[in-house]
């Protein structure tokens, strides 16, 4: 039975530290033993808790797509995707996963991978995922609203600087980035 | 040493603490399938905009075990159907889990079915997914089916075999086993507790680094952002409250970096996990995340010692409670037997409400032996039941508030309500508007009502065959009946 006691606090041991150093802020002691501590954390135990922090997000982000659809390659309308979302959203006290963290998460995931203009970076070998997973999670949306086979989509973001203390009106201003033309694989 | 020793091998740190995290955790669970129910194909089917190649492409890109990697894209791997029975598994693990059937089966099936499905898309979950699936490990090194659980149900009803019946090697390994699971408990409820103060303290240690939490506007930014806002309009409200805004944030991050200090002091412990429960309430309210901030509330759970998960226990169990406190204390209304409103409004509850209380007419009492005055028993019901010595007798509607707490359901929450302020104050308002006002009401005369009472003296006020000790009331309640 000691010996049960002694390897049970051994591994509680290791797993205190491991916790407390994967999630304190980057130092010397987290540095020297990155490899230890991601091997004991990853994949079951990853996490994150900067939530809204250091400073929260304080921009709005708009999500628009567009397709060309059927044999004339006939051009849709823009479609805003946040405002499906924000309409489902809307007093709705349980949205779901799809609704609330979907579109976000792919916009985040897209711009870590991606530069401004919307091409792969080169040292990211999700970028291709990232892409794709935008693609289809786009498809989701304008699928039910389209009849016509749809070939190929564009996606815009539309960010709106929150206004605040000492933040221009230039710098409040919408800006919109139009990424390429993606080809639907059918 | 040997202290401590003994200690971790024979004794359990939050039993009830870790049954509240199963039952918590285990019904968001549910919950939360059940609300995903008609999107679950395009969340974590296999259509899901998350194909099962792009699934197996990221974890390819994080180093794990052969067996971890089959496991959390074991999900990605399957068909229609097969996706359809997973769910369907999911669900069942879900509602063994939070009923404790044989827990430490179903405490793995749970871990299993929660860390399959929350990697089948892992860019549609959030911080709460996150708690659930650290949890869910967690939780299969405790011994989180020792209370509340179908588990603990079977264990009461089963008759002990007698010791000498087995050999002694079983009674060894029984001994071991027992001891084993109190160590790998102890430990596992220490990872939760440091777990859960990590994410608090963390949260704050980001939050204190970033200038818009410092200057306090940080909530007017986030209360701004479309991705969280099921209620518009009480968002702009807030922003008008700009002070109050900035205190909260200070609140909130003084509050998440002072936890893992607050948790040694139960005089900074429970304020401080009130403020927290308020912030979970907010961000489920305000941000449309129930799931997440439920499950980040759930966890809390681990720091009420058993002190208090007993207290609640007590005030939940209500008639079941009372029956087991027999042989201790026997809680007791005393009532005008003069009045008719009085006997007829008892006879009406006792087949309503059907409590476990013992219902007597004062006059049956010496009131003296009781602590009770003249003109306490003849303005108010009085309750005679297990109580501290400093505080006073409750009456009034203080003392119905009790008696329907140890009622039948729906009768018990009444009795719950009407303990909590402001209800309670409406409350005592309403008993004292009625009983100044007895005479008028119906329920036939001062005359009859005497009859009544001393007609069934040896029946329903005395208690059923259940209670054959109860009696006639009035001889045998002497001062150890309802001292604590």
């Amino acid at each position: 039975m000691a010996a049960t006691v002694l390897v049970t606090a051994v591994l509680v041991a290791c797993q205190l530290t491991a916790t407390f150093l994967y999630n304190a802020p980057s130092n010397v002691v987290s540095k020297k033993y990155a490899a230890q501590v991601s091997w004991w954390m990853t994949p079951l135990q990853m996490q994150n808790w900067q939530l809204f922090a250091p400073n929260p997000i304080s921009e709005n982000v708009e999500i628009d797509a567009r397709a060309s659809v059927g044999p004339t390659a006939e051009l849709t309308p823009w479609v805003n995707l946040s405002a499906i979302d924000t309409a489902a959203t809307n007093g709705n006290p349980a949205p779901s996963h799809m609704t609330m963290n979907a579109l976000r998460n792919a916009w985040l995931k897209f711009m870590q991978t991606h530069t401004s203009t919307g091409i792969a970076e080169a040292d990211q070998p999700l970028a291709a995922t990232a892409q794709g997973y935008l693609q289809n999670l786009v498809l989701t949306y304008l699928r039910p609203r389209e009849s016509g086979r749809i070939d190929s989509i564009q996606v815009r973001f539309t960010t709106t600087l929150l206004s605040g203390e000492g933040r221009t009106a230039a710098q409040t201003a919408p800006q919109t980035q139009t990424l390429p033309w993606w080809v639907v694989s059918q | 040493m040997s202290k401590i020793y003994a200690r971790v091998t024979e004794t359990t740190v939050a039993e009830r603490g870790t049954a509240a995290l199963r039952i918590g955790y285990g019904t968001l669970w549910t919950l939360f399938l059940l609300f995903e129910f008609d999107e679950r194909l395009t969340a974590w089917g296999p259509n899901a905009p998350w194909t099962p190649t792009m699934e197996r492409a990221y974890e390819a890109q994080i180093p794990m075990f052969g067996w971890v990697r089959a496991w959390i894209t074991s999900v990605a791997g399957l068909g229609g159907g097969g996706f359809e029975a997973f769910y369907a598994l999911a669900l069942v693990a879900g509602v063994l889990f939070t009923l404790g059937w044989r827990t430490r089966i179903s405490s793995l099936l749970f871990c299993f079915v929660v860390v399959a499905l929350e990697n089948r898309s892992p860019l549609i979950t959030d911080g709460g997914d996150n708690v659930l699936m650290i949890m869910s490990i967690f939780l299969c090194f405790t011994r989180c089916g020792r209370h509340w659980s179908l588990d603990a149900r079977r264990l009461r009803t089963r008759p002990e075999p007698e010791p000498d019946e087995l050999p002694q090697w079983r009674l060894e390994l029984a001994a071991a086993r027992e001891q084993m699971a109190n160590v790998l408990h102890n430990g596992a409820v220490l990872v939760i507790a440091f777990q859960v103060c990590v994410i608090y303290a963390t949260a704050g240690l980001y939050k204190v680094q970033g200038s818009m939490w410092q200057d306090g506007s940080a909530m007017g930014f986030v209360l701004r952002l479309h991705w969280f806002q099921p209620w518009p309009g009480l968002d702009s409200w807030l922003l008008g409250h700009t002070t109050l805004l900035a205190l909260a944030g200070f609140v909130t991050v003084f509050v998440q970096i002072g936890f893992p200090f607050a948790v040694f002091s139960p005089k900074l412990k429970y304020p401080s996990l009130v403020v927290l429960a308020g912030m979970h309430l907010s961000i489920a309210v305000l941000l449309g995340l129930p799931f997440f901030s439920l499950i980040m509330l759930v966890g809390d759970a681990v720091f009420l010692s058993d002190r208090v998960w007993q207290a609640v226990e007590r005030r939940v169990a209500g008639p079941a409670y009372a029956e087991n406190m027999n042989a201790i204390a026997k809680p007791t209304l005393v009532f005008d037997g003069d009045c008719g409103f009085c006997t007829s409004s008892i006879r009406l509850a006792e087949r309503w409400c059907r409590p476990a209380v013992r219902f007597v007419p004062w006059q049956d009492l010496d009131l003296e032996a009781h602590g009770l005055t003249y003109e306490a028993v003849t303005t108010s019901v009085q309750w005679l039941g297990p109580r501290s010595a400093d505080r006073g007798i409750p009456s009034g509607s203080a003392a119905v508030a009790r008696t329907l707490l140890r009622s039948r359901w729906p009768f018990r929450l009444a009795g719950a309500l009407m303990l909590v302020p402001p209800i309670s104050w409406l409350a005592r308002l309403m008993y004292r508007l009625i009983a100044n006002n007895r005479y008028r009401l119906p329920g036939g005369t001062p005359a009859c009502a005497v009859a009544a009472h001393s007609a069934q003296r040896g029946g329903d006020l005395g208690g059923g065959p259940d209670h054959p000790g109860a009696g006639p009331v009035g001889v045998e309640l002497a001062e150890g009946d309802h001292a604590d």
